[in-house]
């Protein structure tokens, strides 16, 4: 049984982002309409929109949002060439009657790539204000705003070549273990070589370096996400490609004190029969969703014997009543469908 | 399709059904789908063809939780705290976990009273008594279950099986106790013309209430017949099995035998043919099939008889023998009810069946389906593995197996309950008890407890705090100041700030009032600036500020000397921020001038040489950046500063300098001589 809530966006084209903050209490989304929305929830507990404006000048293909130590940050990646990154401001003067405004104003936009930039993602707080794109040049690159009490001044830190169209990056959000900062990048070229990289930085060199390439995967590509790390000894990365694979990355530490990764193939799922465009793990890195072509959302979890399955699944299908807005019911006779685990069928049960 | 197909939930969105759902997790328990049209890196950038056509929609999906229910809230609550005793406590003794059980059944119990009086309460109509009639029916099969594995699994003093098994049947079963109970109160001889009066007869005799039967039979009008003595006198010999003293097993079976061969043959010979319902009561008791298959007929599932037909044809069986029996009695019972047994089972009746097959693993299975969150599964997995009673496999050694399946299920619930509103506190105690895989999603998960005000902001850090999660501090007080500051707080964002220790951050905060200040001439929040004491220490520019305080409290309340020190040994002290000289350098002016000279002549060459070798350089630089303003974007503020300085600044605080200076050396140079 579910709970659903609509939002109706009225943006004028498909959405390509929808990205929550670090509580999960706001929402931004972005559209080949060119405009960003930034959505919280009003006492009601329904999504009403705070901002919308037009950001970019081509379509807007990702959202990342910062750290709220960093204050209300938004990162947005668009086909014009350039990422923003835009930061809420509340008007100083709110008037006796008037409620205080709220502006995003863009704080830099950084024009480094030459083609469109596929994706972007802030790094973990750990590592300062940092910022990391992907662009179809085949360029990763690093910005940093050294004084994080100033998000107008940001700096090319890192220019990483891969020489193949990227269309997607993760940063290892692992905060657990001490290791060097990690960047994944994924390719969707069509060539025959492999697609997803693994970069790490090297505190003594300043530089980052490609430490990893997984070799078996030749498809293009989509998208790939880093688990949060909860208190493994190992990472944990997804990849869309023609399937899901979920790889565990053991790290080796040999003399030199190189870090290497023993390269495993924990899952693989071909359920979607399909190519699989994006994959998205959960706040605690336990379960993760993936979206195919097959127009169809899955959800997965690692099960106490430490064996993946998919536990739900969301089909889209206008035929069907939506429930909208429908107050929380938990009334299992009345279910269609379960979320998780499928509720119980005991109403018969006599009560004496 | 792999057997998913139940688990499908369907968006109804006319967009995702064109062109394709994607989603994330906005929480655990929370997850945000839309329609999608999947780009590559070489798309290029046209509208997509379903651009302007339909709605765009985005669709918040979350499992449909019952556990922050107001009446269920009381149940949550309890259960976290008897389950921290269970893993806290230091003796564990097969009498605690036996306790453990009751107070979770009594938790359970109490949570069916309050249901039933909400379902009172309510208008018979509303959903809400849905709500509750549903609610009702689940935590009735937990209780009813929890009860049965509490006797057979959790209490080890117990080896009378078929007893206890008698005793639940009873509780679940009450009708023939009460309406006995009800007619030997008022005694009325006439008790047989009603029409129940045979029917709780036997209901006692198949409940292996014998000696409450007889009573009853007692009080039957033709209760001084032969036929009804003689039943009287049978049923007072039969010889009653325990396990506590008394006959040995064998002894016990002889007797049984003997016993019931002559009853048996009483029936035959047709003593009892006169009273059928007496007959029938007698065949009952020597397992007679065909009439054991008529009473299950009119059973209301098929373990209301079960323990019944146990006492009279295995009285002494055991917990692990129970298999055997479940199964040949199941499948008479189906017979008799023409089904064709397990399919029509309903879900508490395949929970007990699977508990008195000692089928734990199918058990477990069973009970993740109620739709209660899993209280249940959770709570009981743990009481059994901290017993040891758990079994999922016969087959060799399955202790690893069963620890992850309870480190799994606790951290499913803790990691649920603090996604879930208002109920993180009590998540956070389970996952301190699950794996290290917990303790890890207790410190991702608590830090994302959404933070609507400075109250909940201290109640977050209390937690963590108490749970060794220091770190986490910080990081609350960082994003409070970052979030006081966009609200225009400042006196708030200082606290905050003093409180996250972070130079970056303090620093930040106070040069806002630095910078009022010098804009205004006016301090903010003066009362907080006077109570910093000690942690002035945290951040040199807040060290600056605090004392630049108290010399504008000398000051102001005409402590002219100490002010006077005061601003000389903070000229001195290199913590100034540049762009506070003009400022600082000002509040000279009114203590150089002051009718009586306060400031000695060493003291005047100080403030003379910051005024040359500090104000003079600000000032230069100031103007370079003003006439570059085009060029180089420099900090507005620092900017607007010196503007609201005379140009003369300078001039007249040399004047000042100057004069202060022969008035200081007439006079030292008049106390030397």
């Amino acid at each position: 049984m579910f709970d659903n809530q609509v939002i109706h966006t009225e943006h004028r084209d498909v959405i390509h982002d929808c990205s929550y903050d670090y509580y999960g209490q706001r929402m931004a989304t972005c559209s080949s309409d060119q405009t960003i929305k930034v959505w919280e929830q009003n006492e009601k507990g329904q999504w009403v929109v705070s901002s919308s404006w037009k950001a970019h000048s081509g379509s807007i293909w990702r959202l990342s949002w910062g750290h709220p130590e960093f204050g209300q940050i938004l990162a947005s990646a668009s086909f014009d060439r350039t990422a923003s990154v835009w930061e809420e401001t509340v008007s100083d003067k709110p008037g006796p009657t008037s409620t205080s405004t709220k502006r995003w104003i863009r704080k830099t936009n950084l024009v480094d790539s030459r083609t469109s930039v596929t994706d972007v993602k802030f790094g973990p707080k750990t590592l300062g204000l940092v910022l990391a794109t992907s662009s179809s040049d085949g360029t990763i690159r690093i910005y940093e705003a050294p004084d994080i009490m100033n998000l107008s001044q940001w700096t090319l830190q890192h220019d990483i070549p891969c020489k193949v169209p990227l269309s997607c990056i993760s940063w290892n959000p692992s905060v657990f273990r001490l290791h060097a900062p990690m960047i994944a990048a994924g390719s969707d070229s069509t060539s025959n070589e492999p697609k997803v990289f693994i970069f790490e930085y090297s505190e003594y060199n300043r530089k980052w370096s490609k430490t990893e390439t997984i070799s078996s995967i030749t498809d293009s590509v989509h998208d790939i996400a880093f688990a949060p790390n909860s208190g493994r000894s190992y990472h944990v990365l997804a990849v869309a490609s023609k399937d899901v694979s979920i790889f565990n990355l053991k790290p080796i530490i040999d003399q030199t004190g190189c870090s290497r990764f023993e390269v495993v193939s924990a899952a693989q799922f071909n359920d979607h029969y399909c190519t699989v465009w994006r994959v998205t793990w959960n706040v605690t890195g336990t379960m993760l969703v993936s979206s195919g072509d097959d127009g169809y959302l899955r959800m997965w979890r690692m099960n106490y014997q430490k064996g993946w399955k998919c536990i739900c699944s969301f089909k889209p299908d206008s035929n069907t009543q939506p429930t909208v807005d429908s107050p929380p019911v938990v009334n299992q006779s009345l279910s269609t469908a379960k979320f998780f685990k499928k509720g119980s069928n005991n109403t018969q049960i006599q009560q004496h | 399709m792999s057997g998913n197909e139940e688990n499908v939930c369907v968006v109804a969105d006319k967009l995702s059904e064109m062109c394709g759902l994607t989603g994330k997790f906005i929480t655990n328990e929370l997850i945000s789908v839309h329609g999608f049209q999947p780009v590559l890196s070489t798309s290029r950038d046209v509208p997509t063809k379903f651009a302007n056509t339909s709605e765009v929609n985005v669709f918040h999906i979350s499992q449909a939780f019952a556990l922050d229910d107001s009446v269920l809230r009381g149940l949550v609550s309890e259960s976290s705290s008897i389950f921290y005793n269970l893993q806290t406590a230091k003796d564990k003794t097969s009498e605690f976990y036996l306790h453990t059980s009751r107070s979770y059944r009594s938790a359970i119990r109490a949570t069916l009273n309050k249901l039933r009086e909400a379902i009172d309460d309510e208008d018979s109509n509303s959903d809400d008594v849905k709500k509750y009639e549903n609610f009702v029916t689940i935590f009735y099969s937990i209780e009813c279950s929890w009860h049965l594995c509490e006797f057979l699994l959790i209490d080890s003093s117990s080896i009378s099986t078929v007893p206890n098994l008698l005793e639940w049947t009873k509780f679940h079963f009450p009708s023939p106790s009460q309406n006995a109970a009800e007619m030997l109160i008022n005694l009325d001889r006439d008790v047989d013309v009603r029409s129940n009066y045979w029917v709780t007869v036997k209901g006692l005799i198949l409940q292996g209430q014998i000696d409450i039967a007889r009573a009853l039979l007692k009080l039957h009008s033709s209760s001084e017949t032969m036929t009804f003595q003689l039943a009287e006198k049978d049923l007072q010999s039969m010889p009653i099995f325990s396990s506590h003293g008394g006959l040995s097993l064998q002894k016990f079976r002889s007797q049984w035998s003997y016993w019931s061969t002559t009853l048996i043959s009483k029936i035959d010979s047709g003593l009892y043919s006169t009273e059928p319902d007496l007959e029938d009561i007698m065949k009952l008791i020597t397992g007679d099939k065909a009439t054991w298959m008529e009473v299950c007929k009119d059973s209301n599932c098929w373990y209301e008889h079960f323990a019944g037909f146990l006492f009279f044809t295995q009285p002494s069986a055991k917990y692990f023998e129970l298999g055997a029996s479940v199964n040949s009695w199941l499948s008479q019972w189906a017979s008799s009810k023409g089904s064709s047994g397990f399919t029509n089972l309903n879900h508490l009746e395949r929970m007990v069946l699977a508990v008195l097959k000692n089928d734990m693993a199918e058990f477990i299975h069973s009970i993740q389906d109620i739709a209660d969150n899993k209280w249940f599964v959770v709570h009981l997995t743990d009481l059994l593995v901290h017993c040891d009673q758990l079994r999922m496999s016969n087959e060799g050694d399955n202790t690893s197996l069963v620890i992850a399946l309870r480190e799994n299920l606790i951290y499913d619930y803790g990691a649920m309950l603090m996604s879930r509103g208002s109920l993180w506190e009590i998540g956070m105690d389970y996952l301190e008890f699950s794996s290290s895989e917990g303790l890890g999603a207790r410190e991702i998960l608590l830090q994302r407890i959404p933070i609507k005000n400075d109250l909940q902001a201290t109640n977050v850090i209390a937690v963590a705090r108490r749970h060794g999660l220091a770190a986490i501090e910080q990081d609350i007080c960082r994003v409070m100041v970052k979030r006081s500051m966009s609200l225009h707080n400042y006196g708030n964002a200082l606290e905050w700030a003093i409180r996250s220790r972070d130079n970056i951050y303090v620093t930040k905060v106070a040069n806002v009032f630095l910078f009022h200040y010098c804009k205004t001439g006016k301090m903010l929040h003066k009362d907080l600036l006077a109570h910093v004491g000690a942690k002035m220490f945290i951040s040199p520019r807040l060290l600056f500020l605090v004392k630049y305080f108290d010399f504008h409290r000398y000051f102001s309340s005409r402590a002219l000397a100490q002010a006077a020190e005061l601003l000389v040994n903070l000229l001195d002290s290199k913590i100034i921020p540049e762009f506070f000289w003009p400022s600082l350098l000002a509040d000279a002016i009114p203590l150089l001038e002051h009718n009586e000279p306060i400031i000695p002549s060493k003291e005047t060459y100080i403030i003379m040489h910051h005024l040359e070798s500090n104000l003079i350089p600000f000032i230069e630089k100031k103007n370079r950046q003003r006439e570059n303003i085009n060029t180089d974007h420099g900090d507005d503020i620092e900017l607007n500063l010196i503007d609201g300085y005379p140009d003369d600044l300078v001039q007249l605080l040399r004047l000042a300098c100057a004069r202060n200076l022969s008035r200081a050396m007439i006079i030292e140079n008049t106390l030397i001589h």
